[in-house]
């Protein structure tokens, strides 16, 4: 009850003009990022970030959370009209929604997406209402050795399933831990890895490094692989036939269900709850052969799922402080320069900022089913824009928004070389999620452990004495030793791409 | 296919920088009266990247790559001319302006992919268009230089 008593006040904050405002231009960006192959919304939410230096805390987070799942409505336009996914997550869509729209029944396919998508957002907004305050609430009863355990899990998590290779994830998390060490340490105060320069002692900016290594380093590749977008179908009639409708909420339910329980899991993306809903609508389907030649609920289900997702990821980040993925490390980087510490005590201390956030996602999703599916012809003519002209257009923003974050050159050097060093990354298959989740944990990952320590007096296996902390480093051993296993065995075929860039 | 060098250049590249914080870190206290020190974790995190990225090298030395790690021909002149135009960028925003520093850079980008004029055009569109959200309406102050 005391929930909604709060959403309800959130409700009244995220409804004033302002935040409107911002929410709307949040979506709007978000929409338009999954509409345009080759920018993702962790580097549409990591150029953003410069622009919301001037405003309230509460409209950045909306505006910049707005973009996270304005992504996923986006994404589904051009997969369906021109076979072209604008987002990873909408990469399934394309089987059976391209099909769909050769069928000149483009319309009926984005129209149940949107539906979908509506649903699944908005189920996983109020599961994160449900949920949030007692996981919070839960969650503050973690001492240093509870975080330290729990952030352990994640990295695994994420390592354990991130790309073809165990190796290059450890890899790549220890680069990420590497780089978050530059700066001053955080317990005892002494400059680390500074070379004697000033702007090396706050450490590296987030913002500069996941522009230049997601940013930057897609700029390089897409501008090697210049491709065209074809001109897409005309779209008429949006709303499927009667008997249409009743599997096509089935597969909505079972994908809001499927999109939801994942999001929970850090480390995963949207693309694994899309594909997990299109195997489970095949196989409940009692005719698998219409799949690949437009099947409504191979639309529906993982629409709804890759928008399930996105309000269940931030239930990590809103209860624990613990980001999911990249776009919400990038989420948590906001959150922090706003002066906003995400974590089990946001909801106590400020409960005014995380439930109007909450409910300007409720609005966010309202507004995105309105420009989505009655505009789909508008933004698939936004997907033609030329890539020759795009990139540059997105290189100009990111170095003024790298200007910006710094308030000097050097700022804009840093984003170039990890833009440099991003994209060999990218061509030897290095996965970067794991980089930036851990330079983002890096430092509350030392304090806790070394809080710890001082805890146990230098006794580190006592962290297997606490209930807690144990179960967590249990299920963390079992997650590697799976993950190790499954390597050696070569069993792992794909693994979660870094998607969401 | 052959083994690819870019693995192993990337992994001893890797390797070299884990050894050199690895050598900083011994410069700083392990242990302090008090507890870790700040040499504490920097020690472990590199020693461990170190090991990682010589098992990478032994691992990734057979790596069967799709394609070379750089590009060739038209491609590479693409990315040269964004890592060139950021340079420049970076040469002369604090003398000219960001205006004109910023449609230079674009300039270099884009005048591979259309006629001189038309990508001058769209440069100095861009770069006045920025100008005009960040400095006017975000009231986010840019490189000034001798010409504003």
């Amino acid at each position: 009850m005391e929930s909604i008593a709060l959403l309800l006040n959130g409700f009244q904050n995220a409804l004033s003009f302002t935040n409107l405002f911002y929410c709307f231009i949040g979506v709007l960006v978000g929409m338009l990022v999954g509409v345009l192959p080759g920018l993702g919304p962790t580097t549409a939410t990591a150029l953003l970030i410069p622009l919301s230096f001037g405003m309230e805390p509460v409209s950045a987070i909306i505006m910049l959370s707005g973009i996270y799942y304005g992504s996923m409505y986006g994404g589904t336009i051009t997969s369906v009209l021109i076979n072209t996914p604008g987002e990873a997550a909408s990469v399934v869509t394309c089987l059976d929604g391209y099909p769909l729209a050769r069928q000149g029944r483009a319309g009926v396919a984005l129209g149940i997406a949107g539906i979908g998508s509506f649903i699944g957002g908005t189920l996983s907004v109020l599961g994160l209402v449900l949920i949030g305050p007692p996981l919070a609430d839960f969650a503050l009863r973690f001492g240093p050795p509870e975080f330290f355990a729990l952030m352990v899990v994640g990295l695994v998590t994420l390592v354990g399933l991130m790309g073809k290779s165990v190796l290059k994830g450890l890899l790549a998390a220890f680069i990420g831990l590497g780089l978050a060490l530059i700066g001053t340490d955080p317990v005892n105060g002494v400059a680390r890895f500074t070379f004697g320069q000033p702007y090396l002692l706050t450490g590296l900016d987030l913002v500069l490094l996941a522009m230049g290594l997601f940013g930057i380093s897609e700029i390089l590749i897409g501008m090697e692989n210049l491709t065209k977008a074809e001109k897409p179908p005309k779209i008429k009639g949006v709303l499927p036939r009667r008997g249409e409708w009743g599997p096509s909420f089935k597969a909505i339910g079972r994908g809001s269900v499927l999109g939801f329980l994942i999001g929970l899991i850090p480390g995963t993306n949207s693309i694994i709850p899309a594909i997990l809903s299109y195997s489970v609508e095949k196989k409940v389907a009692k005719d698998p052969s219409r799949f690949g030649k437009g099947a409504l609920e191979g639309v529906a289900g993982p629409e709804t799922a890759n928008n399930a997702y996105c309000g269940a990821a931030l239930i990590p980040l809103f209860t624990l402080g613990i980001p999911s993925s990249p776009t919400i490390a990038v989420i948590l980087g906001a959150f922090i320069m706003h002066g906003l510490t995400p974590g089990p005590t946001l909801f106590s201390e400020k409960p005014d900022i995380v439930w109007a956030i909450i409910a300007s996602m409720f609005i966010g999703n309202l507004l995105l089913v309105f420009m989505n599916v009655p505009m789909a012809g508008f933004w698939a003519k936004i997907a033609m824009v030329p890539q020759k002209l795009l990139y540059p257009l997105i290189l100009a923003i990111a170095v003024v928004g790298a200007y910006t974050v710094s308030g000097n050159l050097w700022g804009v050097g840093i984003m170039l070389v990890f833009g440099v060093a991003g994209y060999f990354l990218k061509k030897l298959d290095i996965p970067l999620a794991p980089i930036i989740l851990t330079f983002v944990l890096g430092k509350l990952l030392e304090m806790s452990f070394l809080q710890s320590l001082r805890l146990f007096s230098g006794n580190a296996a006592l962290l297997f004495e606490r209930p807690i902390s144990v179960v967590l480093l249990v299920i963390a051993l079992l997650i590697l030793g799976f993950s190790i296993y499954g390597d050696v065995r070569k069993k792992r075929r794909t693994g979660v791409q870094d998607v969401e860039m | 296919m052959k083994p690819q060098p870019a693995p192993l250049l990337f992994g001893l590249a890797v390797f070299i920088l884990a050894a050199g914080m690895f050598a900083m870190s011994l410069s700083m206290d392990y242990y302090t009266r008090t507890g870790p020190g700040p040499g504490f974790f920097p020690l472990w995190v590199s020693g461990i990247l170190g090991v990682l990225s010589i098992l990478y090298m032994i691992v990734g030395w057979r790596e069967k790559l799709e394609a070379g790690v750089l590009p060739k021909g038209k491609h590479a002149l693409y990315a040269v001319s964004i890592l060139a135009g950021v340079l420049l960028f970076m040469v002369l925003a604090n003398w000219i302006g960001f205006l004109l520093s910023c449609a230079v850079m674009t300039f270099v980008v884009l005048c591979f992919h259309y006629r001189l004029w038309v990508a001058a055009l769209i440069s100095l569109a861009v770069a006045a268009i920025l100008q005009t959200v960040f400095e006017l309406v975000l009231s986010i102050p840019l490189p000034d230089g001798i010409f504003g």
